[in-house]
């Protein structure tokens, strides 16, 4: 409940003040909202509001550091694909070795732990 | 979708509105002319379209309360922008116990002081040449007698001179007409309060602007 002081004052000041002067305040934010709004406000409303809204500092850095990397990993990924090929060219080819397909895409050598235990006194008279 | 229903109905909880009333407001299509709370029942059960109906009845009150606030500057529109986003996501919070409209400029006055903070804060890592020297308004004659732009830029300074919480009563009592009251209850302030700190933000104008175009001359 106002007491009626208080609306006196809330009277007392505004029929105080010119209405040239609210009328100019009032005209100075109306003129400035519409030269500093771009267009279409709404229609920009809406378009954020379909963008994923869960953007916290964290993701934010995760998207700037895949942006970032994308252009490493995909040369990365070229490089691991021109090894793998040239593994499996060579080593069929070359080798006599039966080895199985991921020996060879990873350029692994013929060894088995038996075969590395396995002495050959011959090789070393 | 169980989500938005569930929302939905606590919503109409707080209104004290039974379900079959809640189903015919949801079955309702809605346009330009539908009520606040079909708007926002619809909003919450997934209706893009409503939402944008609210945003564009708002428009006025939030971009105005903001530019008031900030001045004319970029960042207005960013703040207009989240101020919807913030309505977006928290509209389901919505009592109904005071208008939507005093929700929607509730908003618009924390974010607008929310980046009147950001923006000191930002000040002192500025470095003194990036300041304007003077305030891009245009210059055309007006009735006033002197040029609009330095009428304008004259106005603008002594706003920006107010404090944010004296700034904030003379842009919600004087520039969007709402009541003493209201503005109490937007700002979560007592009445009296509202009062202190329009007469002190208008004492401030009037040493600013001069007494004459300020007072009234009865």
């Amino acid at each position: 409940m106002r007491t009626q002081k208080q609306k006196e004052s809330d009277n007392k000041y505004l029929s105080s003040l010119s209405d040239a002067f609210v009328h100019e305040l009032r005209h100075l934010v109306e003129t400035e909202r519409n030269e500093t709004m771009m267009s279409m406000p709404a229609e920009r409303v809406m378009r954020a509001l379909r963008r994923p809204q869960s953007w916290n500092t964290e993701e934010v850095w995760l998207a700037e550091l895949f942006s970032w990397f994308r252009p490493v990993f995909v040369a990365g990924l070229f490089v691991v694909i021109a090894l793998a090929f040239y593994n499996i060219q060579l080593l069929s080819n070359e080798n006599e070795f039966e080895q199985s397909a991921a020996e060879m895409v990873f350029g692994l050598p013929p060894v088995t732990l038996a075969s590395a235990y396995d002495i050959h006194l011959d090789d070393h008279p | 979708m169980l989500q938005a229903s569930q929302s939905i109905s606590a919503w109409f909880s707080h209104l004290s509105v039974d379900s079959t009333e809640l189903t015919a407001v949801r079955n309702l299509p809605v346009s330009i002319s539908s009520s606040e709370s079909s708007l926002i029942a619809a909003t919450l059960d997934g209706n893009d379209h409503a939402f944008r109906i609210l945003v564009e009845r708002f428009m006025d009150e939030v971009s105005r309360t903001v530019t008031g606030m900030l001045g004319p500057v970029p960042e207005v529109d960013d703040v207009v922008q989240e101020v919807f986003i913030k309505l977006h996501g928290s509209i389901y919070s919505f009592r109904g116990d005071a208008s939507l409209k005093t929700f929607v400029v509730r908003m618009a006055i924390n974010k607008s002081l929310d980046a009147l903070r950001k923006r000191k804060r930002t000040m002192w890592l500025k470095p003194w040449t990036d300041f304007p020297e003077s305030d891009p308004i245009s210059s055309d004659r007006t009735d006033f007698g002197i040029t609009s732009g330095e009428r304008r830029t004259q106005l603008r300074r002594a706003v920006n001179k107010l404090p944010d919480n004296q700034r904030a009563v003379i842009v919600l009592r004087l520039i969007e007409d709402i009541s003493t009251e209201e503005t109490a209850r937007i700002l979560d302030v007592p009445y009296g309060t509202v009062l202190s700190r329009l007469k002190r933000g208008l004492d401030r104008l009037r040493i600013d602007l001069g007494d004459s175009t300020v007072l009234s001359e009865n």
